[in-house]
C-alpha cells in the first residue's frame, strides 16, 4: 500500500551531501545547547563526513599511484631487489596500508587526513629522491599531493602543503645530484607546484563558496519552513479559539433573546381574541422563531460541540457518530478501549477535528459501507484508528492543494501525534493517529 | 392546594425575567428566587428549599453539571430541571445520570415547561419529545456496541486469518503494514475475546466456532 509517513522532523539536513568542504565561519544564532550553534554543529558533521568520504577515496587513488609505481619502476629496467627505489616502493606499500588500515577508525579521521597530507609528498619526494631528483618521472605526484590538501580541507591548508612541496624541491635539488638539472629546472618545478596549488586553491574556494550558499539557502529554507509550520498551527489554534468564541456569543446573545421573543409571541397570539388571521401569523412567527433556535443549536454544534469541552471526546464522538450513522448509508462502528472511555486529554478538540475531517472525506468521496472507528492502547501509546472500505486514493497525489489532509497532519503534529495515511484505490483508507498516552487526565 | 416553589439559575437576565413572568402566571406555581451566578444559585437554592430547581447547563464559573451533581446531594427532596439549547444526547443523559429528572429545551412551548414542572413536582420525571428520540437511539447504539465489544473486529480477523495460514508475527506485520508490537497487542485482545491460550487454539476455536474457512 502507498504509504505516507509523518513525524514531524525538520529538513535532514545532516544527511544532505556536500562532496567538498572546509569550515565555514558560523552565524552567531541559533545558539543550541552547550554554546555551539546548530550550524557550527552541522558544519562539524559535515567537515567529518566529507574527510571520511575524501580520505576513502585519496586511498583508493594512492594504490593506483602504488600500481603505476610498479609499472614504472620496471619500464625503467630498475632490477628487483635491494635497489633503493624498490625499497621506497615497499615503504609506499607499507604506508598505503597502514593508511587504509587507519580508515577503520572513523573518529581519528582528523588525524589521519593530516597524516596523508605530509606522508604522500614525504613518500614521493623520498622516490623522487632515488629516482633522479626534481627531474624525476615521480616528481608529478608532488602535483598531486597539492590537488589532495585542497580537496581534503580548502585554500589555506592547500598553501601550507606547497611550502612543504618547494622545500621538498629545493631539498631535492640540493640533495639529487642530476647533471641535467639546472636551477631553470628547480624554477620550472616550482612554478608548476605553485600552478597546481593555485589551480586547487581556486577549486576549493569556489567550492566553499557554492556550500556556503547553499548553506545559507537551506537555513534560510528550514527557517521559512518552521515559520510557516508555526504559522499554520496559530491559525489553527486561532480557528478552534474563534469557533469557540463564537458558539459561546450565539448561546449567551442569540439563546435568550429568542427564547423572549417567541414566548412573547405565544403571549400575543394567546392573548389576540377573535383575530383568526392576527393568531395564525403570530403562531406562524412563533414557530419561525423557535426554527431559529434549532439552527442556531445547530450552528453552535457545529461550531464547537459543547459537550466536548464539557463531557470529553468520547461523548462528543458518540453524539456526533450517532446523528452521522442517521444521516449517512454507510455503518460506523466505534471501538473505544473501556479504560480509555473517560480520558481527557488536553487534545479533545484537536482529535474531535480530525475524526470530523477523516468523516467528513469519507461522505464526500469514499463511497464507503462500513467506517470503522477505534481508540485504543498501543504500545504505551494512545492510536485512534479510522478505517473505511471505500474507494481510497493515492495519498501522495491527494496531499497536494488538499486542505483538510493537511491541517489533520498540523493537528496531529501539533498534539506531538504521528498522523499515518494509508490507502490506495480501491483498497479503502486506513487513517493511524498515534498519540503520546500521558494516562487520563 | 400548596403551589410547587421553583427557584432559578440561569445566568441570562433577559431569559430569566421572561421564565420568571412565564411560571407566575400559573397559579400553582410560584418561582421563589432565581440567581445569574451558579454559586450563589446553589446556596440560593439550598437556603430557600424549593421544590424544584431549574437549571441553565451553560454558565459561567460553574458547569451546569457539577450544579446538578451538587444539588442532587445536597438537595435530594428537590426535582432538578435542566433547562437549556443543548439537545445533545450526551447531555441528556449525563445530567439524568447526575440526578436531574427533567430536561426541558429553550425551544419548547410555555405549556412544555409547565408541564415538566408540575410532573417532576409530583415526583416523575419528564424529557421534552425532542431530545427523547435521540436519546432513545444513542442507548440502543452503546447497547449495540457494548454487545459488539465481544466482536471481533474486521483487524482481528485478518489476523486470525494470518494465523490459520501459519504466518508469523513478523510476516503478519508485513501483510498488514502494521509494527510487530502492534501485531502482538491485537493478538492479546483477540485470545481475550475468544477465550484462546496461544496461536494454534485460537486457529482451532475460530475453526470450531466457524469464523473461518
Amino acid at each position: 500500500m502507498d504509504k505516507l509517513r509523518h513525524s514531524g522532523d525538520l529538513l535532514p539536513l545532516q544527511e544532505a551531501s556536500v562532496s567538498m568542504t572546509t569550515p565555514i565561519p558560523a552565524r552567531k544564532d541559533h545558539a543550541g545547547p552547550g554554546g555551539a550553534t546548530v550550524r557550527e554543529d552541522i558544519d562539524r558533521a559535515h567537515t567529518m563526513a566529507h574527510l571520511r568520504k575524501a580520505e576513502g577515496d585519496i586511498a583508493w587513488l594512492r594504490w593506483i599511484g602504488m600500481a603505476l609505481w610498479a609499472v614504472v619502476l620496471y619500464r625503467q629496467g630498475i632490477p628487483a631487489g635491494w635497489h633503493p627505489a624498490w625499497v621506497v616502493f615497499a615503504m609506499g606499500v607499507a604506508y598505503s596500508a597502514h593508511m587504509q588500515w587507519r580508515l577503520r577508525d572513523p573518529g581519528a579521521i582528523r588525524t589521519s587526513a593530516w597524516l596523508a597530507t605530509i606522508g604522500d609528498p614525504l613518500l614521493a619526494a623520498s622516490m623522487c629522491q632515488v629516482t633522479g631528483g626534481i627531474d624525476s618521472v615521480f616528481f608529478p605526484f608532488l602535483f598531486f599531493t597539492l590537488l589532495a590538501a585542497a580537496f581534503r580541507f580548502g585554500a589555506r591548508e592547500t598553501v601550507g602543503v606547497f611550502a612543504l612541496n618547494t622545500s621538498l624541491a629545493v631539498l631535492l635539488y640540493n640533495t639529487a645530484p642530476n647533471p641535467n638539472v639546472d636551477i631553470d629546472a628547480l624554477m620550472i618545478a616550482i612554478f608548476y607546484l605553485g600552478f597546481s596549488a593555485a589551480l586547487g586553491a581556486m577549486l576549493a574556494a569556489w567550492a566553499r563558496e557554492n556550500i556556503n550558499l547553499a548553506m545559507t539557502r537551506t537555513e534560510a529554507l528550514r527557517d521559512a519552513h518552521a515559520r510557516s509550520r508555526s504559522l499554520l498551527h496559530r491559525l489553527i489554534d486561532v480557528q478552534e479559539d474563534e469557533r469557540k468564541r463564537i458558539a459561546g456569543d450565539l448561546h449567551d446573545g442569540m439563546g435568550g433573546h429568542l427564547f423572549t421573543l417567541q414566548q412573547g409571541l405565544d403571549e400575543c397570539a394567546r392573548r389576540c381574541g377573535d383575530d383568526t388571521e392576527l393568531k395564525e401569523r403570530l403562531t406562524a412567527l412563533a414557530v419561525g422563531s423557535r426554527a431559529c433556535t434549532t439552527e442556531v443549536r445547530n450552528l453552535m454544534n457545529e461550531l464547537r460541540p459543547t459537550v466536548l469541552d464539557d463531557l470529553g471526546f468520547h461523548a462528543a464522538l458518540g453524539d456526533y457518530v450517532s446523528d452521522l450513522a442517521d444521516a449517512e448509508t454507510f455503518s460506523i462502528t466505534v471501538n473505544f478501549d473501556p479504560t480509555l472511555e473517560g480520558w481527557r486529554s488536553v487534545s479533545d478538540a484537536m482529535l474531535f477535528r480530525i475524526v470530523q475531517e477523516a468523516l467528513l472525506n469519507v461522505r464526500k468521496h469514499a463511497q464507503a459501507n462500513k467506517v470503522e472507528i477505534e481508540l485504543v492502547h498501543e504500545d504505551g501509546a494512545a492510536v485512534l484508528r479510522i478505517e473505511d472500505d471505500g474507494c481510497g486514493f493515492v495519498p501522495r497525489l491527494a496531499e497536494h492543494g488538499h486542505y483538510g489532509l493537511l491541517t489533520m497532519r498540523e493537528r496531529a503534529e501539533a498534539l506531538g501525534g504521528e498522523l499515518d495515511i494509508d490507502s490506495e484505490p480501491s483498497r479503502g483508507t486506513r487513517i493511524t493517529l498515534r498519540l503520546p498516552f500521558d494516562g487520563p487526565l | 392546594m400548596k403551589p410547587i416553589r421553583v427557584y432559578l439559575i440561569d445566568d441570562h437576565h433577559v431569559m430569566r425575567q421572561a421564565v420568571v413572568g412565564m411560571l407566575n402566571e400559573a397559579d400553582d406555581i410560584v418561582v421563589i428566587g432565581h440567581s445569574g451566578d451558579p454559586r450563589e444559585g446553589v446556596d440560593g437554592a439550598l437556603s430557600s428549599r424549593p421544590d424544584i430547581v431549574l437549571v441553565d447547563l451553560k454558565m459561567p464559573g460553574m458547569n451546569g453539571l457539577a450544579v446538578i451533581g451538587e444539588l442532587a446531594t445536597r438537595l435530594p427532596q428537590a426535582g432538578l430541571i435542566v433547562f437549556t439549547m443543548h439537545d445533545n444526547p450526551a447531555y441528556v443523559w449525563e445530567t439524568m445520570s447526575a440526578g436531574a429528572r427533567g430536561y426541558v429545551l429553550k425551544s419548547a412551548d410555555k405549556s412544555d415547561l409547565l408541564r415538566a414542572v408540575r410532573a417532576v413536582a409530583s415526583g416523575s420525571g419528564y424529557l421534552q419529545a425532542e431530545v427523547t428520540l435521540p436519546l432513545l437511539k444513542r442507548l440502543a447504539r452503546d447497547a449495540c456496541a457494548a454487545g459488539e465489544r465481544g466482536a471481533l473486529t474486521s483487524r482481528e480477523m485478518q489476523i486470525l486469518e494470518c494465523l490459520a495460514d501459519g504466518q508469523s508475527n513478523k510476516v503478519i506485520a508485513g501483510t498488514l503494514t502494521i509494527t510487530e508490537q502492534t501485531v502482538k497487542s491485537h493478538l492479546k485482545k483477540l485470545y481475550e475475546k475468544i477465550g484462546a491460550s496461544d496461536r494454534a487454539h485460537a486457529v482451532a476455536i475460530a475453526l470450531r466456532q466457524r469464523l473461518i474457512e
